[in-house]
């Protein structure tokens, strides 16, 4: 009997390796970054790869509260045939494009931090710092975008936690703490800050709308991911304190 | 994805092993479930306590998106079953788990009212998650420092800031959270995830209805609450979910409501169940260490409902709301309440209105008291009298009143201040804000008045409105500009106190 109970734990959600978790993060991360940008033919042929790595990652994330909803959408966009891809497209465009700044939703984190809205103000210089400090730089995959745009923002997430797991691979646990903390800071000061704003504004002038249910899951996820940080990183300290 | 539509899909699961252990009948037990409530199916399940696992299979077979679980002890482990809801894409908290150990033959309406809270449970938002990590204490070799050791998550309040009145106009959760959880962000109450204790306190007190927790919901405790005062001669205990489950009370016949923490449990509580008919209502506590460190307010609220009930006649009124364990076995039947209002209306726990429904209830079934006011520190409610002679009907207590028990009515010739006693918390707000308190011109009592509450709405004080004698229009009560012009006395030109009084601020 408590032998099935305990199997019945570890077949549950125990047990998974940070390492492999951090690079299933970054997969989340990487999917909610490609929802957020423009819904082309070139989004459709990344999105089989990471929804598959998302997919093999079913056992570890399955237990996650925010999973089914990351699921879902992915299951909602795979489905859609080209109708349907161009009125999502036209959504993306009303939404988060036209108009500029003045559009109903702009995706830039300027325009809900800066005061004076979008025009290359202190909250982006903020955000190219935080890049540089980790090291990374926008490539030409960026396509010019600005470096405050969601999507990059996300990518960047992604990237974090790319190199976390290759240091819990490497068994480099002050490594993998670093950039644990690096993540955490860089959630705290920019895409929770705007996002919550961000979620509101697409909820409020598009209700129904695919990218709705893509806002709303992505802060489930940027919540969640701010509690499990925190977590791992307090993790890391217990048993430091207590050893030899 | 949103699901909005469709109704929740129900299942409640029976161990089979109820049959041995405790030897309740399942076939018995299923039947009376589907009197007391047609819509949910019901399963039993082998092995069901042992083996959290078996609900993967259930929910795949049923396509169920709530489960209630009849089990034959408090699992020891009650995140395995939350793991398997989860891993099935269901709501973590979109799960009911209920020992029948002392429940005999309660067992069916206990399930019904687990079923019925968990179909008024509105579904958990993001922001009311919180992961916790299971034993991390246990963490110690050097392999686990690479391992993420099994989670599960818990509930968090979280407040609608559409629904918020703000920290201006109410703000009474800011100071009643009792870890300061809850801080003003741009006016409005906001919850800091890290904080918060999940004690519920904010979300019984909250007139607006604006914070939820999951598990916790006013609206859960209401389809709950309705079931069991559905069974005959019923008996509710209120009891803190940390004091754990006390089968022998279940056994002796108490009804178990299971809630974050007492201090959620307002006086409208206890007197929504007594009018609904409850015999007898219990409140259990977890110690003195309770977190919500209510334990004082707690006294007082039972306090009071006893004086009430004295007031309206009962010859034992302890005996009709107790506290704290052991609890008596047996409650001597009371005759019931006027039958004229036997078929009530719904259950409802949102301060006032639960509070001044009940009383009135109560009031109705036991005839006219001879004494109608009842003056006590634990009343849910409040009486505010203002003095005409220094009232000027200025409009400021109004503003600051979070329920609309005081109204100022501007439209018609007059300028009308009026109170609703069944809508006044007895928060105080109005006292500081009213500019003639130098007269002493705003009182308010926490006090209950049986007739006042029955007669509803009373004008506070009538003043003539003052007339733009250009376009006609209102521009002030006449009290408040003479109020004004007495103040100013001399020293202001009489010029300007013409035109501040008889001009409206477009003719000036």
């Amino acid at each position: 009997m408590a032998r099935s109970t305990r199997r019945t734990k570890a077949v549950a959600d125990g047990g998974a390796r940070l390492g492999d978790l951090a690079e299933l993060r970054g997969a989340g991360y990487g999917i909610l970054s490609l929802l957020l940008s423009y819904p082309d033919d070139e989004q459709a042929l990344r999105r089989a790869a990471l929804a598959a790595e998302l997919e093999r990652g079913t056992g570890v994330l399955g237990g996650f509260a925010f999973f089914p909803r990351v699921r879902s959408l992915l299951e909602r966009l795979s489905a859609l045939d080209e109708e349907g891809a161009a009125q999502l497209e036209a959504e993306y465009l009303d939404l988060f494009v036209l108009g500029g700044a003045q559009a109903p939703c702009p995706l830039y984190e300027s325009a809900y931090v800066d005061r004076r809205g979008r025009d290359r103000g202190l909250a982006m210089v903020a955000v190219e710092r935080a890049y540089a400090q980790a090291g990374i730089a926008l490539g030409p995959a960026a396509g010019g975008e600005l470096p405050d745009h969601a999507s990059l923002e996300l990518e960047f997430l992604s990237q974090l936690c790319a190199r976390e797991a290759e240091a819990w691979r490497a068994r480099a646990a002050e490594e993998a703490v670093a950039r644990l903390e690096s993540e955490r800071r860089f959630l705290d000061r920019h895409l929770l800050r705007w996002f919550p704003s961000l979620v509101r504004r697409v909820a409020a002038s598009a209700e129904g709308s695919f990218y709705v249910d893509v806002a709303e899951a992505a802060h489930a996820f940027l919540i969640h991911e701010r509690d499990l940080i925190g977590l791992l990183l307090e993790a890391q300290r217990a048993p430091a304190a207590t050893a030899e | 994805v949103t699901g909005q539509a469709a109704p929740p899909r129900l299942a409640i699961a029976l161990c089979a092993d109820l049959e041995s252990t405790h030897g309740l009948d399942l076939a018995t037990l299923a039947a009376e479930l589907a009197e007391l409530d047609a819509g949910a199916g019901v399963e039993v399940v082998t092995d069901l306590c042992h083996d959290p696992a078996r609900l993967a299979e259930l929910i795949s077979r049923t396509a169920v998106d709530r489960l209630v679980l009849g089990l034959c002890t408090q699992p020891r482990a009650p995140h395995d079953f939350q793991a398997q809801v989860r891993k099935r894409g269901l709501d973590p908290f979109a799960l009911e788990l209920l020992s029948l150990a002392g429940a005999g033959p309660a067992a069916a309406r206990l399930l019904a009212a687990a079923a019925a809270r968990l179909r008024a449970f509105p579904g958990s938002r993001p922001e009311q998650l919180k992961l916790r990590l299971l034993s991390l204490e246990d963490r110690r070799s050097r392999r686990s420092l690479f391992t993420l050791p099994p989670s599960t998550y818990e509930p968090v309040a979280s407040v609608a800031g559409a629904v918020c009145l703000g920290e201006e106009r109410c703000g009474l959760c800011l100071s009643a959270c009792p870890v300061g959880a809850l801080t003003a962000v741009g006016g409005k109450a906001a919850v800091d995830r890290d904080v918060c204790v999940s004690c519920g306190i904010c979300v019984g007190l909250c007139p607006a209805g604006a914070i939820g927790l999951p598990g916790a919901s006013l609206a859960q405790y209401e389809a709950e609450l309705a079931v069991l005062l559905s069974a005959e001669s019923p008996r509710i205990l209120f009891s803190c979910r940390r004091a754990g489950e006390d089968d022998a009370a279940t056994a002796n016949g108490w009804l178990p409501v299971a809630v974050p923490c007492l201090g959620m449990v307002a006086a409208g509580w206890i007197l929504q169940a007594l009018a609904g008919g409850a015999v007898a209502v219990a409140l259990r506590s977890c110690g003195e260490a309770c977190r919500g460190g209510r334990a004082a307010e707690v006294a007082q609220r039972i306090a009071y409902c006893r004086s009430l009930l004295a007031l309206l006649g009962e010859p034992s009124p302890d005996e009709r709301v107790v506290l704290g364990a052991p609890l008596p076995e047996d409650v001597p039947v009371f005759p019931a309440p006027g039958g004229a209002d036997a078929a009530g209306p719904a259950v409802t726990l949102r301060e006032p209105a639960a509070s001044a429904q009940a009383l009135l209830r109560l009031h109705r079934q036991h005839g006219s008291p001879a004494a109608q006011v009842l003056a006590h520190e634990g009343s849910p409610l409040g009486l505010v009298q203002v003095r005409e002679e220094t009232c000027t009907a200025c409009g400021a207590c109004p503003t600051v009143c979070p329920t609309g028990a005081l109204v100022l009515d501007e439209g018609g010739e007059e300028t009308v201040l009026s109170f609703d006693p069944r809508l006044c918390i007895a928060c105080g707000r109005c006292v500081p804000v009213c500019p003639e308190q130098d007269h002493d011109t705003l009182v308010l009592r926490r006090a209950t008045d049986l007739a006042a509450l029955a007669e509803g709405r009373v004008v506070l004080k009538r003043a003539a409105s003052a007339r733009c004698r250009r376009c006609g229009r209102p521009i002030a009560p006449r009290a408040m500009l003479d109020r004004i012009a007495g103040l100013l006395g001399e020293e202001e030109s009489p010029e300007l106190l013409d035109l501040v009084s008889g001009l409206c601020t477009d003719c000036r």
